[in-house]
């Protein structure tokens, strides 16, 4: 694990303040002079103060506690081994269609106390894709998932409890409302999904940490990912950017 | 394959079978004969009432009664749970009150009953009553005696017949075995002949071969002397030559003295080895000729023995012919005996019982189907029990055949279940027949009550090339009616798809076919036309179809139609319970599920009487999803108690609301909405959904200021989670900004987002800066509007986009795809790239391009406001003048397409006068008189001819007081039979071939031009073959005013086993003001009925809000 390193978005949040402060005269020319002077003496105070607190911490795929790839076509397997080009325990690869699913949760115990989620940006390596214009989801779960995780059920021990729609896709009920992020795919390579809300939500223990799910909605699209727990730059890579309350 | 089991158990238990639920005898009656001669009776004035009854059906046959020799009727009644479950309650009557013989083929408590009663001479009309007392008594004691004797010498002749015919096959069998071994030793012979008379031939040939192979050896070897007898002299020579020259020289000298000699000698060792291996090859060559010799001796001897031995198998099989002939000819006599035997038997029970019993005239074919609740498959002693314990009927059917490729009851599962087939072949030929039943799993053939093919245990359908006799079974069977019988039963195999087909191998053929139609026989079919209550109260069954699926996003609405049909006065109190937790009321009323499966679902029509029950079965009906089933859809939700629904049903309608674009979904939210904000124990960012959505449904119906009341209370359940707090804060500002239009509002709540989330990278930020952004273009502030979407460029992401080099490059790919997507008539894609460009590329809102793709897309899609508010921006963009023309043609089409047709032409003309080559070149006068047509059709209406119709739209339920009179397809008849869409529907009987193409064809006026249609109907049918027979299809076209064709498209039909199913198409139509449809009705074969007919146009709007709702929701 990688341990909190500073973080330095200087680029970004100059050209922010830049059209906030021009947004401003806008708005202020209504008001006064002024007003302009004191927004921005308080913007420059305000950006000597924020620029140096940030700290980002990066969670790797060894810090992912549980996984597991279900797919309608094994509907009582997790890793379903009728497919093994495409899915198995030892494959390097994940390979996400319709019908075939990941489900992954990071652990985020490593993230101290008392702070405040600004960014989180899930990295994910993609080594390939399918399809006309080729897009994978990203979900957060909200029904819990163990033991014998499958298509049919979220977990099979102690005792076996069905999703509420095979494959995880019951509606606020399996997994969240809306889609965490839609991923694009213009290129291979690996994809930065912003997933700031979610770990908001988690950290803030307005919602327990149930991982996620990757899925692919589109008919005839294929996703292939590498493992999640490959070494250095193969490995899937949470980035957590926080700042004391 | 099993046949050999006792066959008084094998009847016991198909008699066991058969009689559930019990055939159902009434008085002794004479048998009903037939007038031969003569006319139908159509009288359908109905017999005085039977005292007691509740509940009459009447009955209409609907073929013409003096075409056909059947005996019988049978017909399809809904009864639902009207019927006791012994059926003694059931009473047929003639016009003429007397009462007829019935037994009940199938009864399924929860859907229709399969009757058959006698003929009364050529009656068209017969009438069923039920619900009342038990029905008039039952036969006298001493005939009932009597029957029951001859029935058992009648079995018992049966099964003695069925013997001596199974010996038949088993004979035939052995003969046609050892005629086949004599043929094949026959062939044998012949081979073996020719292959001796092919080495004899050959054997001299080798022979001489040989010999000149061996009369070269001696040469070789006189050769091989010669060659030693040189070599040793010259080596002897060499040798002294050089011992007399050691002698006198040195070594080195005396070597090179006798080096010729040496050489002498090695080249006559060398000769030598030549002169061996010469002599080795003779030898070879020798040896194999001999060898081939000796090879084509063995291989003469061999065949000369297999020879031999055929002869000898023929010699000893030949007299075995007579012998096999002699007892296939005594088991036949024996068979003919028994068949008379048995015929005369039979004769004797149907003449004491045919007028109680009208199975005895031995017509029709049915099919029952239930749920299979046996534990395993094997032996039919096993199966019979688990078919004992299947006592959940799933419904019936009346069939022409044998051919099932699914289960037609729960189309969505082929698995779990059992079918018994049952009916009578009619064997014209005598002779053997074999008989096959392939299929899923296990199945077992029963003829004239006797086991005589068991398919058991699990089992594959066959497929592929397999020998003509290397399966099924031989049978004798005397010319005449055979009763039928098969049980196919289908478990819990994966691979299964409910398959199960009767094939033969009828007398003189050599290939297998299906066992057609014809071989069945067939009793008069007779359709409900009318039901009606004791009382003058009130009394409906009623019919269902699946009318669509909607799917998007994992969430599927299946929309269910419901018809009541019956005696209905006030359609208000008709309460329906749809099973799911939910009711309803009224006549044609339509349901939405959320889940595919069965449900139970009662109509109570009158306090005094038990509801009428049914099970349905919600599927994946095949019918494309029909653009006006989304409003429909909507409509049925607002109708229903979304409180009684369970939970997951609620979150799935809540997620369908979300994606579906329809205007009247905003009540529906609301409440809604409301009911799950009640909900305990929600995760926390749906309730934040949930509030959003009905802070939107709010505004959206006019209550903005309501609405932001909530924004505080969302809020107050959010505190620290920064990122939800912005989605309520954005849609609170944007209801000011859109609803309120109270700019300073929604300036102030934009800017606060902004100021309170400095360092926040998500979405939302982004959202709300293009938002803000809109506010200003809204108000004219294009410079202002530019501001905020370059800084929505630095929020949402880490890395603001439209930095990097390939921003620039993807940003102008998208334009260009967009262009392109439009041009290839892809809005839909249009408009989700120009949304993801507005999300990823907020500064191109300002462009030229980006404009007019908007307005183009909008235009099509529909959105006329939103269409000309982009036009407009775009004009006054002056450096974007290259697009004026089109934008001008955008806003005179925009005004046409809204009915608006003074201002189109006004556009076009100044498009006219400003832009000439553009509009030359675009043909737009075509067009100006197309709009100056249709605007003077509206300022001077014509008289519409009885045909045409006048919003370019038609729609029928084909019953008689639609106004203007319903039009039905060529050689149908408009008859009231329980139809989908009102009680009469359009029905065409075509038994035997098919019928020819029926067309129906429609004149349409003022079409939408440039559009699309939706055609849509219901349909049903019995007796009609599987698609393997004949394909019944529509074929559609659509021809212009210049009655030239445009455009066309076919839709196959199905095989619905009397069930209502919806076929539906889009047709494209061009531009044009006037045009025709025409639909014909090719291969139709049984009894087909039509309702429901919908040719419709779709309008961009309804289009495009399909179309977004089926690819789903897409957020940035």
């Amino acid at each position: 694990m990688n341990g909190p390193v500073p973080d330095a978005p200087r680029g970004q949040e100059a050209q922010f303040y830049h059209q906030m402060y021009k947004l401003h005269k806008i708005r202020q020319r209504r008001i006064g002079r002024w007003h302009d002077n004191i927004f921005c003496a308080l913007l420059v105070l305000f950006c000597s103060i924020s620029l140096g607190v940030g700290r980002t911490l990066t969670l790797e795929g060894e810090h992912i506690e549980r996984m597991a790839a279900i797919t309608n076509e094994s509907p009582l397997l997790s890793w379903p081994g009728d497919k093994p080009s495409e899915a198995k325990p030892s494959a390097e690869f994940i390979s996400l269609a319709q019908g075939r699913s990941f489900l992954f949760c990071f652990s985020l115990s490593a993230i101290p106390q008392g702070q405040r989620i600004i960014q989180a940006e899930l990295l994910v390596p993609v080594t390939d894709y399918h399809g006309a214009t080729v897009r994978f989801f990203l979900w957060r779960m909200l029904a819990d998932w163990g033991d014998g995780v499958c298509h049919l059920y979220r977990t099979v021990s102690p005792q076996q409890l069905a999703w509420t729609r095979p494959g995880a896709r019951g509606y606020a009920s399996d997994r969240a409302a809306r889609p965490s992020a839609i991923v694009r795919l213009n290129e291979k390579g690996s994809q930065a999904i912003n997933v700031t809300e979610d770990l908001e939500l988690w950290y803030a223990g307005a919602a327990a940490n149930k991982g996620w799910l990757f899925t692919v909605e589109d008919l005839g699209s294929q996703v292939q990912l590498l493992s999640p727990r490959g070494a250095g730059a193969r490995s899937w890579k949470l980035r957590i950017t926080y700042e004391p309350k | 394959m099993s046949r050999s089991k006792p066959a008084s158990v094998l009847m016991g238990i198909c008699v066991l079978l058969l009689s559930w639920p019990p055939g159902h005898a009434q008085a002794p009656r004479a048998d009903s004969p037939r007038t031969e001669a003569g006319s139908a009776n159509e009288t359908n004035s109905p017999p005085a009432w039977q005292p007691g009854y509740k509940i009459r059906y009447t009955l209409q046959v609907v073929e013409d009664p003096l075409s056909l020799t059947s005996r019988t009727v049978m017909a399809r009644l809904p009864l639902g749970a009207w019927l006791r479950p012994d059926a003694e309650d059931l009473l047929v009557m003639a016009a003429d009150g007397k009462p007829l013989p019935v037994a009940v083929l199938s009864h399924n408590p929860k859907g229709e009953t399969i009757v058959q009663f006698n003929r009364h001479n050529n009656d068209r009309f017969y009438w069923v009553y039920v619900c009342g007392p038990q029905a008039p008594a039952a036969i006298e004691p001493t005939l009932v005696k009597k029957i029951a004797e001859a029935k058992a010498a009648a079995a018992e002749a049966l099964k003695s017949k069925i013997d001596t015919q199974m010996i038949v096959g088993k004979r035939a069998d052995e003969l046609r075995n050892t005629v086949d071994q004599i043929a094949r030793k026959r062939k044998t012979i012949a081979d073996a002949t020719s292959e001796i008379a092919a080495w004899n031939k050959l054997l001299p040939q080798r022979t001489a071969a040989a010999e000149t192979a061996a009369g070269k050896i001696p040469a070789g070897v006189l050769a091989l002397e010669q060659a030693t007898i040189a070599f040793q002299a010259t080596k002897a020579k060499a040798a002294e030559e050089m011992a007399a020259a050691r002698k006198t020289m040195a070594e080195a000298a005396a070597a090179e003295k006798t080096l010729p000699l040496r050489m002498a000698a090695a080249k006559a060792e060398g000769e030598k080895s030549a002169a061996e291996k010469k002599l080795a090859e003779l030898n070879a060559a020798a040896a194999q000729a001999r060898k081939a010799v000796d090879e084509a001796q063995v291989a003469s001897t061999q065949a000369a023995t297999l020879k031999t031995n055929a002869e000898h198998s023929i010699s000893l099989l030949t007299p075995e012919i007579p012998t096999r002939e002699q007892s296939l000819a005594a088991a036949r006599t024996n068979a003919v005996t028994a068949v008379e035997t048995a015929r005369v038997k039979s004769e004797e029970y149907r003449r004491l019982a045919a007028g109680a019993d009208p199975t005895l005239h031995q017509e029709g074919l049915t099919v029952e189907f239930r749920e299979w609740a046996g534990a395993e498959l094997g032996d039919w002693g096993v199966v019979v029990a688990g078919l004992r314990q299947s006592t959940n009927v799933l419904g019936n059917a009346m069939v022409s055949e044998v051919i099932q490729h699914l289960n037609p009851t729960r189309r969505s599962n082929p698995r779990n279940f059992s079918a018994a087939y049952r009916g009578y072949l009619k064997i014209d030929k005598p002779g053997v027949c074999r008989f096959f039943v392939n299929g899923d799993d296990s199945a077992f053939l029963f003829i004239d009550g006797y086991r005589v093919y068991a398919r058991e245990g699990t089992n594959r359908p066959l497929s592929g090339n397999t020998g003509v006799y290397s399966i099924g079974v031989d049978l004798e069977l005397e010319p005449g009616v055979h009763q039928c019988e098969i049980y196919s039963v289908i478990s819990n195999s994966p691979a299964a798809s409910g398959l199960c087909n009767f094939l033969w191998l009828p007398p003189g053929t050599g290939e297998w076919s299906h066992v057609p139609p014809s071989a069945f026989t067939r009793a008069m079919l007779a359709q409900v036309s009318q039901i009606e209550a004791a009382t003058s109260g009130q009394l409906a069954v009623f019919y269902y179809g699946i009318d669509d699926v909607l799917r998007s996003d994992g969430i599927t609405l299946y929309l269910v139609r419901f018809e009541a049909s019956g005696q209905i006065a006030r359609p208000e109190k008709l309460i329906w319970n749809f099973g799911d937790g939910t009711s309803g009321s009224g006549r044609s009323v339509s349901h939405v599920y959320l889940r595919k499966g069965d449900y139970e679902v009662a109509l109570q029509s009158a306090a005094d009487l038990r509801v009428f029950q049914r099970r349905i079965h919600v599927w994946d009906a095949p019918a494309p999803s029909s653009p006006y089933s989304l409003p429909a859809a909507v409509e049925v939700l607002g109708g229903m108690d979304l409180a009684k629904l369970d939970p997951q049903s609620r979150h799935d309608i809540f997620g369908f609301l979300m994606i579906c674009e329809e205007p009247g979904r905003w009540p529906v939210l609301e409440r809604l909405s409301r009911l799950l904000l009640a909900q305990p124990g929600l995760d926390i960012q749906y309730r934040m959904i949930i509030y959003a959505s009905l802070m939107e449904a709010i505004a959206q119906q006019g209550r903005g200021a309501a609405a932001l009341e909530l924004e505080n209370r969302a809020l107050a359940e959010i505190p620290g989670l920064k990122i939800l707090q912005l989605g309520i804060m954005l849609k609170a500002a944007d209801i000011c900004r859109v609803h309120l239009k109270d700019f300073e509002a929604a300036d102030r709540r934009y800017e606060k987002m902004m100021s309170e989330n400095k360092k926040l990278v998500h979405p939302f930020l982004r959202q709300a800066a293009i938002s803000w952004g809109d506010m200003f273009l809204a108000a004219g502030d294009l410079g202002r509007a530019g501001d905020a979407y370059r800084l929505a460029t630095t929020l949402g992401t880490k890395s603001p986009l439209g930095e990097k080099q390939t921003d620039a490059v993807t940003r102008g790919a998208l334009l260009r795809v967009a262009e392109q997507q439009l041009k290839n008539g892809n809005t839909h894609q249009t408009r989700r790239l120009l949304q993801r460009i507005e999300t990823e590329f907020p500064e191109e809102k300002l462009e030229g391009l980006y404009r007019f793709l908007c307005g183009e897309t909008e235009r099509h899609a529909g959105r006329y406001e939103e269409a000309l508010g982009n036009y407009e921006v775009l004009l006054n963009l002056r450096q974007w003048a290259g697009f004026r023309a089109a934008a001008l043609y955008g806003l005179a089409d925009t005004y046409s397409r809204m009915g608006n047709f003074d201002k189109a032409l006004e556009w076009l003309q100044g498009l006219e006068r400003s832009f000439p080559a553009f509009y030359a070149e675009r043909k737009l006068a075509d067009y100006q008189a197309l709009i100056e047509g249709r605007r003077k059709r509206i300022q001077e209406p014509d008289a519409a001819g009885s045909n045409d119709v006048a919003l370019g739209e038609y729609q029928t339920g084909f019953e008689p007081h639609e106004n203007p009179p319903p039009l039905a397809p060529e050689g149908f008849r408009i008859v009231p039979s329980g139809g989908i869409a009102g009680p009469y529907v359009a029905l065409k009987e075509t038994s035997g071939v098919p019928s020819g193409k029926k067309l129906f064809s429609i004149n349409l006026r003022n079409i939408i031009s440039g559009g699309t249609f939706w055609v849509e109907f219901w349909y049903r049918n019995t007796l009609t073959p599987a698609e393997v027979l004949v394909s019944p299809q529509v074929q559609a076209e659509f021809h212009g005013s210049d009655n030239r064709l445009s455009s066309q498209q076919t839709v196959y039909l199905e095989r619905t086993y009397g069930a209502w199913q919806k076929a539906a198409f889009r047709l494209p139509v061009p531009l044009t003001q006037d045009g025709k449809i025409t639909l014909a009705f090719n291969n139709l074969i049984g009894l087909w009925e039509v309702d429901g007919l919908k040719i419709l146009p779709i309008s961009d709007r309804q289009n495009e809000a399909w179309r977004s709702f089926i690819e789903g929701a897409d957020p940035p």
